[in-house]
């Protein structure tokens, strides 16, 4: 009932939410968020002593498709930070409300419960269905509360590619569950019955997966999406998508897709890895000519996600924990970084970067603040970047040098692109004012600053958890 | 027996009504007709044993449990088509045409004689050349109905004829004879033909392509009630009856169908979906978008068991879609016609009709959990290992799908600002329909 309560909880009190204008949604929704963040917390504590919680219910029985839900290792992990995602997002609109807040977080804890479903099932029909459902929310999300021209065919691109491309990945499940003598969705039988396949035909699973998650998360060339939508979605939608949502793609490779076909990575997964790197490299390069704060998260994003992909697909332990761990850290850095473009956002009106500056003159405390989130987004050591970042080429290292020797050039072109984004706006002659921050700001910002540091200097309680399964 | 004596009743008492003036009893009595039907198939639904009816028809569990999906879909429609009706002002003359379709719709489940399945393809049709043709002053509903009473009426011809070629080969119209022969001999070209002219009458009547092309216009031009009654209650009927005849029968010449009928269903998805991408008025699309459903239910006949499971949920997860768009398009289409364009910010002011048609939507396009997906999950499931390149053809198209249904709901919130307010009707019974749709999947374990 515990595992159960994480995915229905938000996504009842997102439909609530939906249809109820008097409540005041935001703080709803955050206290939802709190609740999660317990419940999580309380699974964590006690797999320590090796309780676990499960949940099972048959939904339909001819085909196999169950609600099945664990929470252990990896799931925790990713469930604790859509939890604090869920927390932390509404508070970031720092007092500026959407017009009918209801509909907006309702729809974004509908979206919430999704992904917790995705993160925390065993079943293969259930996590393509929570994977899809996520969808839809945030369709409306920006559809409604976006800006700019070309909304309805940024929306539609957007909507179609990513459809276009889970739809591979329900060929894949539905390949893998026809050579099956039982029907059946659950992770072990999964697992049984993709490794007893060839490793070509593992090979083609990989394929429709990849194509699903490279969509997703996204790996260059499927990535055309990404930046415009980035751009024109209400920006605690880019949040959710960047935080939470692209994550569902990398998981589902570190959770579903190694395990299922490693014979097929190694034998005929080399293209994905190469699909990775260049993407990190491309997207680095992309960062670096942006003039605008917004596009360069996005791309940073592209490239921090690329290196995830390409170190999981490396199939070596390092690989997958360093993986998990970037995803938490990550999701946690874009949260803040995008928090830190809605602070610069309010105030200045805009976020070229190049019309700001000195800022630090004038908020020394604001730039202190985004100086450690930029260190923490370059995997500077002692922040929680690095930890995964090493962790991921360190694996990727075990399958090609050379891979791993480009790969890691990214850490340098990420330090350029975002030591210069933060040179031009915080540091220079001319003075942008910027008042104060309110205590919510320094809240968001402080608690991401101590948790990036605090997972930076002490890992080993998340490293842990996420090797429980191993 | 009870369950057809009362379908055949119906559109009598229907008519005496009105002769005596009681038309307001007319609903209820239709509504409790229904109910009696469904009550009367719940009774039967465990049997073991088949009922024979005079060596023409049989209540076994398809035939009942497509009777009650008939049923279902049917009351649908009566209790949310039931104001479109009477604002017509002659609703006993539809009322009592549409119960005699209903009954032909009943018939197609559970002849086991040829010429039984001649009666009700022709009990089902007739009635709707006139429905098609009911709104007297217009003039793209007297095309509709003419259309369709010319291009139907041919197709009933080619399956007469092949119906009589099989009689000429077998000397039986009983299907259980004709079952026993094709498994002996399946070399008979003349047979193959039979059955070949069979196919061709029964595309025609689900709007399959290459024989579609009537249902755009007629389905546009006639009343939108009707329309709706044509897409549900009656498409599935002439489904189900196709599922009978070409999975019980037939059997034994499936092997040699099996190709032109994938091809079909090919031709259907891409086609129809196609074609629907490019429409500007909201109706023409749904029909375009009702012949790539036809295909999927054709697709069904190329599983690999007789297990109609997937036939069912499919026809009833369309059907419950339909039923909730149709009535949308009703209400929007009585007065500002159904082109694209009227959908621009409807959201505003009807926030209720826009997130109605927005889940009919996403469920015809198959986006879960909606039932919709399951419908075609299970098809899908069924034929990905014979007919893979089958398979990939249906998640391709249906990416196409989820475009031209994007175009509306995207239409419907978009931010240009809109005068028009609908009357939303039962809000209840629609909201009903709506979770129905959320949670239908459920139901499969039952059918």
């Amino acid at each position: 009932m515990i595992a159960l309560s994480l995915f229905i909880l938000p996504i009842l009190a997102g439909l609530v939410m939906l249809n109820s204008p008097s409540l005041s949604a935001k703080r709803l929704a955050s206290a939802i968020g709190l609740v999660m963040i317990l419940i999580v917390s309380a699974a964590w504590i006690r797999s320590a002593y090796g309780i676990t919680y499960e949940f099972h219910l048959s939904l339909i029985e001819k085909i196999g498709f169950n609600a099945s839900f664990l929470l252990s290792g990896p799931s925790l992990a990713m469930a604790l930070l859509t939890a604090v995602a869920a927390f932390l997002i509404p508070i970031t609109a720092f007092g500026k409300d959407h017009d009918s807040p209801h509909r907006f977080y309702g729809w974004m804890m509908v979206m919430i419960g999704a992904m917790m479903g995705a993160f925390i099932t065993t079943n293969a029909l259930f996590f393509y269905l929570c994977y899809e459902l996520a969808l839809i929310p945030i369709f409306f999300m920006i559809l409604k509360w976006g800006q700019g021209e070309h909304l309805t065919k940024i929306v539609t691109r957007f909507f179609l590619y990513t459809l276009f491309g889970s739809l591979f990945m329900l060929l894949s499940i539905l390949y893998v569950q026809s050579t099956m003598e039982v029907a059946s969705f659950e992770m072990a039988d999964m697992i049984k019955a993709a490794n007893a396949l060839s490793s070509a035909e593992q090979g083609w699973i990989l394929a429709g997966f990849f194509i699903a998650f490279a969509v997703k998360m996204p790996v260059f060339p499927f990535h055309s999406w990404q930046p415009s939508t980035y751009d024109h979605a209400p920006i605690q939608g880019t949040m959710l998508l960047a935080a939470v949502m692209l994550k569902m793609a990398t998981f589902g490779l570190a959770y579903w897709v190694l395990p299922m076909v490693p014979q097929g990575i190694k034998e005929h997964g080399q293209w994905a890895v190469v699909l990775s790197v260049i993407s990190v490299i491309y997207a680095s390069l992309m960062a670096i000519n942006q003039k605008r704060l917004k596009l360069l998260i996005a791309y940073s994003s592209v490239a921090h996600v690329g290196m995830i992909s390409a170190g999981l697909l490396s199939n070596t332990d390092q690989g997958t924990v360093g993986g998990y761990f970037e995803m938490f850290s990550h999701g946690l850095l874009a949260i803040a970084l995008f928090a830190v473009y809605t602070m610069i956002e309010n105030r200045v009106g805009h976020d070229k970067m190049n019309e700001m500056g000195g800022i630090r003159t004038s908020n020394p405390t604001f730039a202190f603040l985004f100086f450690i989130l930029v260190m923490g987004s370059v995997a500077l050591p002692f922040t929680s970047g690095f930890v995964g970042e090493f962790l991921l080429i360190q694996g990727l290292s075990h399958i090609s040098l050379l891979w791993a020797g480009i790969a890691g050039l990214s850490v340098i072109l990420g330090a350029a692109y975002m030591l210069r984004g933060f040179q031009k706006m915080m540091l220079g002659n001319n003075t942008t004012p910027f008042a104060a921050l309110s205590s919510a700001e320094l809240w968001v910002l402080g608690g991401a600053v101590v948790l990036v540091i605090l997972l930076g200097i002490y890992p080993a309680p998340l490293l842990n958890l996420i090797q429980m399964t191993f | 027996m009870t369950i057809l004596l009362i379908s055949a009743l119906l559109g009598v008492i229907l008519l005496a009504l009105e002769i005596f003036k009681m038309r307001s009893l007319m609903f209820p009595v239709i509504v409790l007709s229904l109910l009696g039907i469904l009550a009367g198939t719940v009774i039967d639904w465990g049997i073991s044993e088949n009922i024979m009816q005079q060596n023409m028809m049989m209540n076994d569990a398809f035939a009942l449990r497509s009777i009650a999906i008939l049923t279902l879909l049917a009351l649908g429609w009566f209790i949310t088509q039931r104001k479109a009706i009477e604002e017509t002002g002659n609703s006993a003359d539809l009322y009592a045409l549409l119960a005699f379709s209903f009954c032909g719709a009943l018939l197609m489940t559970n002849f086991t004689n040829m010429v039984m399945l001649f009666l009700a393809i022709e009990i089902l049709s007739i009635p709707l050349y006139v429905l098609a043709a009911s709104k007297r002053g217009s003039k793209a509903s007297n095309e509709s109905g003419f259309k369709y009473f010319i291009l139907g009426s041919t197709a009933s011809a080619i399956l007469l004829f092949g119906i009589t070629l099989i009689y000429g080969v077998t000397g039986t119209f009983d299907l259980y004879r004709i079952h026993d022969f094709i498994a002996e001999n399946t070399s008979s070209t003349l047979l193959m033909t039979g059955i070949g002219m069979v196919l061709v009458g029964f595309g025609f009547k689900i709007s399959a392509a290459p024989f579609h092309f009537w249902a755009p216009d007629v389905y546009q031009g006639a009343p939108t009630p009707i329309t709706g009654w044509m897409a549900t209650v009656v498409k599935g009927a002439a489904v189900l009856g196709m599922y009978r005849l070409f999975k019980g029968a037939f059997d034994g010449a499936m092997p040699a169908l099996e190709g032109i009928i994938a091809l079909l269903v090919a031709m259907s998805l891409i086609i129809a979906n196609g074609m629907a991408a490019i429409q500007s008025n909201v109706k023409r699309m749904l029909a375009y978008s009702g012949i790539s459903h036809a295909g999927f239910m054709l697709a069904s006949l190329l599983l690999v068991s007789f297990d109609p499971t997937s036939i069912f949920f499919y026809i009833l997860s369309y059907g419950a879609a339909s039923l909730l768009a149709f009535v949308i398009l009703y209400n929007l289409g009585k007065e500002h016609g159904e082109d694209l364009n009227v959908f621009h910010g409807l959201a505003q002011k009807n926030p209720m009709s826009a997130a109605l048609l927005s889940i009919s939507l996403l469920s015809m396009a198959g986006i879960p959990p909606l039932a919709g997906f399951f419908g075609k999950y299970f098809i899908i499931q069924g034929i990905i290992q014979n007919h893979t390149w089958l398979a990939i053809v249906m998640i391709l198209t249906s990416v196409v799908g989820m475009y031209y249904y994007l175009k509306v709901i995207l239409a419907m919130y978009s931010k240009q600002t809109s005068a028009i307010q609908l009357q939303e009707g039962n809000r209840w019974i629609l909201s009903l329909m709506a979770v129905a749709l959320m949670v239908m999947f459920v139901a499969v374990q039952w059918l």
